[in-house]
């Protein structure tokens, strides 16, 4: 076996994956760890330490590292099937950038306008409020149908710091988004909408919270107050003057290039297709089982790994209590999209807005302006739960068919003007099975505080491991605590 | 929440009784060079955040230089939050501590998005570090 260590310094360096009862020479003084999963997690979790003298192996299932990061190069505009958007306070993304000389430029995905294709009608957003379609009640009838969710949670959030949500002081908050809606009377109209793009019994709100609160950080960092929202779905991106970021940048070249340095970084301390399925801690030094009968071994584990796929690998001794219900049942939601070009616009003919959110199969549209170096608008198909898992159950091929035919049925002027490049449902990864983890109601109390702690020489890592962030940054974070758990000990 | 109270007028008085009672052991654990050299290790959790020397680069808090010893806020080229402006204090083992254990719990409104260092042993260390730079 060769390792980054044994490659830079020579034969005099120890092998990492020395096998069970080989004499600990020199160099197995320091700890070895093995990090599982690939992303971005256990990658920044490898190379803080790595940065810090230890010898890591990462062993990634697939044949792709980056997991949520995909940047899908073969496709005519490079669709970003994962994560794309970093915000202005993403302190280590931006950071990492920066040592792995990659650039930030300011996002180009500009959202158009959105009407609404409700109970089979159309609604131009700006006719919304007064139309008879709208059957919310006083202030409700001003937000917009695509943003009722999640303005409710906002308004219902009574989070201030970024850990708050692990307080037991807001625990009356870890319920349904139905129960939270129901308790703070909200019209059946309005819960109704926001019941389209959320899960109303399956998530906590307490979880969403979170993610809000974050989210205001982000918006009010340097003594910015946050902008006005002067369209549905999104801020319009801007560069303050004098600042070197925008609100929301992206990595030139695309999202991938950031995890494909990291693991150049690591050199042949990555490994891909290796699947593990167990993590084996009963004798004195942890073994690391893959399903093609290769075995590792270290002083420490991170597991950087969904909960979602960690419950397939068998782990021994057996996590117990609170840590073994949050890694069997915590809860994941799907994201489903499509990605095309719009050949021509659409929204002359009809006279509604080019972006659209319906109750129907769609969920929404995405018509996104032109992009400079562009002549044509792009857009996007974007199924969140409970659409992206019925549009998930079908074949790529149908589900892009019956997306094309849906939207010319209920919106005839696209008929033609749409052409699909490539679409990717996250559920459908069987690596990682889901979008993003979602914690049921009553989860966070039962085992968001506890989850997170190392059992044996096992060690968590993964953005459903964050205790203050978000995306791709608690990713980060959540590398960077694991690690510098491991450095602590070690 | 003593720290809190004691800020503002009464300030002057209420920092140096408070630094006199954390003098004994402070004064013993930060200038032992092993320390310092731990210390630096657990830098790994503020890197990204801050600069050693005095230039930030893209990171998006205050560089560290000098720290120990220096003002609350007083960077000219940095947009502190106004929680944080508001401090009188100069940073010292005693506010250091209570800043690295929970920030929020020293200032609220803070803008530092750190959840803190839950062992007193690590946050000796690092302020040990915090002290050579
Ligand atoms: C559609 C979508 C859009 C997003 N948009 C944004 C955005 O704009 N901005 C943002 O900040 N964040 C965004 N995110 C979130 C961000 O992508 C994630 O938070 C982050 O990438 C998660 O990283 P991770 O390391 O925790 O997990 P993952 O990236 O899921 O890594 C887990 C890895 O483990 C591997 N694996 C699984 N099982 C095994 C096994 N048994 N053995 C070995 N390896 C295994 C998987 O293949 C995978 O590579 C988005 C996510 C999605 C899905
Ligand atoms: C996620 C980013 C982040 C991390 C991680 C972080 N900080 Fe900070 N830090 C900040 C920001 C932002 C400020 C400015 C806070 C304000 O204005 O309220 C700050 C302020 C400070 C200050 C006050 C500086 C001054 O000029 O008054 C000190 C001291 C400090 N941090 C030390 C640390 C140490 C030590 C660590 C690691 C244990 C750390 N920070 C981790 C972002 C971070």
């Amino acid at each position: 076996m060769v390792t980054r260590r044994n490659l830079i310094k020579g034969a005099a360096a120890v092998p990492l994956l020395s096998t069970l009862g080989a004499p600990l020479l020199k160099a197995a003084e320091r700890s070895s760890v093995i990090v599982v999963g690939g992303g971005l997690s256990g990658l920044y979790s490898a190379l803080l330490l790595a940065d810090a003298g230890l010898d890591v192996t990462v062993l990634e299932a697939s044949q792709r590292i980056g997991g949520r990061v995909y940047t899908r190069d073969g496709v005519e505009t490079r669709p970003e099937f994962g994560a794309s958007q970093i915000g202005r306070t993403y302190a280590r993304v931006i950071n990492l950038c920066s040592r792995l000389d990659l650039k930030l430029i300011p996002e180009h995905r500009n959202l158009m306008p959105m009407s609404s294709y409700l109970e089979q009608n159309w609604v131009r957003s700006d006719q919304w409020a007064d139309s008879p379609l709208n059957r919310m009640v006083g202030d409700e009838r001003k937000m917009q149908p695509a943003l009722v969710g999640s303005q409710l949670l906002s308004k219902f959030n009574p989070l201030q710091n970024l850990d708050d949500w692990l307080n037991p002081k807001f625990a009356d908050y870890d319920v349904s988004i139905l129960e939270l809606m129901q308790r703070n009377n909200v019209s059946p109209a309005a819960i109704r909408l926001a019941g389209i793009g959320n899960d109303l019994y399956g998530s906590s709100a307490l979880g969403l919270m979170q993610e809000k609160t974050r989210g205001l950080f982000d918006a009010r960092f340097g003594n910015q107050e946050v902008e006005e929202i002067d369209r549905p779905y999104g801020f319009a991106n801007r560069k303050l003057e004098g600042e070197s970021l925008a609100r929301i940048n992206n990595i030139e070249g695309g999202c991938s290039r950031m995890p494909e340095a990291m693991a150049a970084a690591l050199g042949d301390s990555v490994q891909t297709g290796k699947m593990v399925r167990a993590i084996d801690m009963s004798g004195d030094r942890a073994e690391v089982r893959c399903v093609d009968g290769s075995r590792y071994t270290a002083d420490f584990v991170i597991s950087a790994l969904p909960f979602s796929v960690l419950r397939n690998v068998s782990i021994y001794p057996l996590l117990q209590g609170p840590q073994a219900d949050a890694v069997h049942k915590i809860g994941y939601a799907g994201t489903t999209r499509a990605f095309g070009f719009i050949e021509e616009p659409y929204w002359e003919q009809d006279g509604f807005e080019p972006s659209f959110f319906t109750d129907g199969t769609i969920h929404m549209l995405w018509a996104l302006e032109k992009r400079p170096d562009e002549d044509k608008h792009r857009f996007m198909v974007v199924f969140t739960e409970p659409a992206a898992s019925r549009i998930d159950q079908f074949p790529k091929d149908q589900a892009l068919a019956l997306m094309e035919s849906e939207i010319a049925r209920i919106r005839p002027s696209t008929k033609g003007k749409l052409r699909f490049l490539d679409m990717y449902g996250w559920s459908n990864n069987t690596f990682i099975r889901g979008c993003r983890h979602m914690f049921k109601p009553g989860q966070i109390n039962a085992f968001a505080r506890e989850m997170i702690v190392p059992h044996e020489r096992l060690h968590f890592a993964g953005e459903h491991t964050r205790r203050s962030d978000f995306g791709m940054e608690s990713a980060l974070e959540s590398g960077e605590r694991a690690a510098f758990e491991i450095i602590g000990r070690a | 929440m003593r720290i809190r109270t004691m800020r503002g007028k009464l300030g002057g008085v209420g920092l140096l009784a408070l630094s006199l009672a954390g003098a004994a052991s402070w004064a013993q654990a930060e200038d032992d060079p092993a320390l310092a050299a731990k210390g630096k290790q657990f830098f790994m959790l503020c890197q990204s955040c801050h600069a050693i020397d005095d230039s930030s680069g893209m990171r998006i808090g205050p560089h560290l230089k000098g720290v120990y010893g220096r003002p609350v806020a007083a960077l000219d080229d940095f947009s502190y939050s106004a929680a944080l402006r508001e401090q009188d204090f100069a940073w010292d083992g005693e506010k250091l501590d209570a800043w690295l254990k929970r920030p929020y719990d020293l200032v609220p409104g803070s803008s530092m998005s750190f959840a803190g260092v839950a062992s007193e042993d690590m946050r000796k260390a690092l302020i040990a570090y915090l002290k050579t730079l």
